[in-house]
């Protein structure tokens, strides 16, 4: 068949609408909640938060500024996500330290343990199986000593692929939403994430605002 | 969304998104409302988009807002092509060779066209076309085997 790269990519964007669009991106107003879809690639999601060079000590040292006041251990004992406070700011803030091998790619906040599902908060790990499916979730609520309220929900079924984790901080003063999720990218169109769309939809939240 | 960010992702994907939302709408106009459509909705989501994953959640997003338009009483044009020979040669400076090839892929059915268009220009694998498109890995396979033979009739002919 006939190489199709060398006419398609003759096909452009005509200039003029190119910067018409370019314009109404630069001065169109945004909005300030911050959601992650980390799908399989949390440590990046990482690099991205904290703008910090993608190096094994630079994630480290990012995440050692945070004072935690929460944690998820992952499925990985060299992997932990914080939820604390930025000492210099005072701001809530989200982020991962993973001191083992920058491959994220096996990754999870929960984990299957002989067809269950555990959630690690490194003092004290939960069996969250009986309280999860494929539309119910678990929900867990805590409050930063800065006043900020955080909310951790985890659902799914005990397969592989079909579990996950959401967790937000509400910031106050501006009020602002950080979040990360770590499910499928396509979840929400998947029926098997339904108790994602029902946590949100209960906690008022919804992604696309 | 980070006005930056999102002029960021524009920069770098907008002809790619123009180009496969011409490949299932077939309308220049309309291809480039919806690419429009999609950077604006990306402003408006509160989404902070890992690198590796960014472009294929756009071409999802296209594909999404191409399938609404189609489905949607609101679209301006309802034809295969709404671009002449000379449009085309003038417009993307195609030759006789581009304008044949373009001219062929366009009178597949969208059905096949997408996953050819996918699978041959922007060299995704069925896993990942299966994903933009919302079918199974053997539907998308079946899709290009069946596209690529129309195609080659249709340019043989």
């Amino acid at each position: 068949m006939r190489d199709i790269k060398p006419t398609i990519s003759k096909i452009k964007l005509d200039d003029a609408k190119a910067d018409e669009i370019r314009s109404r991106l630069v001065s169109q107003k945004r909005v300030t909640h911050v959601w992650v879809i980390p799908v399989a690639a949390v440590l990046t999601l990482l690099i991205i938060l904290m703008a910090v060079p993608y190096t094994r000590n630079a994630v480290v040292n990012a995440a050692e500024k945070i004072y935690s006041e929460f944690c998820i251990k992952g499925n990985r004992d060299d992997s932990v996500l914080i939820l604390g406070t930025d000492p210099e700011t005072g701001k809530s803030c989200i982020s991962l330290s993973m001191t083992g091998t920058n491959d994220s790619s096996k990754f999870s906040l929960m984990s299957l343990k002989d067809g269950r599902l555990i959630l690690d908060f490194g003092d004290v790990s939960i069996d969250i199986t009986d309280e999860c499916s494929r539309t119910k979730y678990y929900r867990k609520a805590f409050r930063l000593e800065n006043g900020d309220e955080g909310v951790i929900f985890a659902g799914g079924v005990p397969e592989p692929g079909k579990y996950g984790v959401i967790v937000y901080l509400k910031q106050h003063d501006p009020e602002h939403l950080i979040g990360l999720m770590d499910v499928p990218m396509d979840a929400f169109e998947n029926g098997d994430f339904e108790w994602a769309n029902n946590a949100l939809r209960d906690e008022g939240i919804s992604i696309d605002d | 969304m980070r006005n930056d960010e999102v002029v960021r992702l524009f920069d770098l994907y907008a002809n790619d998104l123009f180009r496969f939302a011409l490949s299932y709408l077939g309308s220049k106009q309309d291809s480039e409302d919806v690419v429009q459509d999609v950077f604006l909705k990306l402003l408006s989501k509160s989404l902070l988009l890992i690198k590796d994953h960014e472009k294929a959640y756009l071409m999802k997003m296209t594909a999404n807002a191409c399938k609404n338009l189609l489905n949607s009483s609101a679209r301006k044009t309802d034809v295969d092509l709404d671009l002449s020979s000379e449009e085309l040669a003038c417009t993307y400076d195609f030759n006789d060779d581009d304008i044949e090839l373009f001219g062929a892929l366009m009178k597949l059915d969208v059905t096949y066209r997408l996953p050819v268009h996918l699978f041959y220009f922007n060299d995704y694998s069925y896993k990942e076309i299966a994903k933009v498109l919302n079918l199974s890995e053997s539907a998308v396979a079946m899709r290009i085997k069946r596209g690529r033979e129309q195609l080659r009739e249709l340019l043989e002919n």
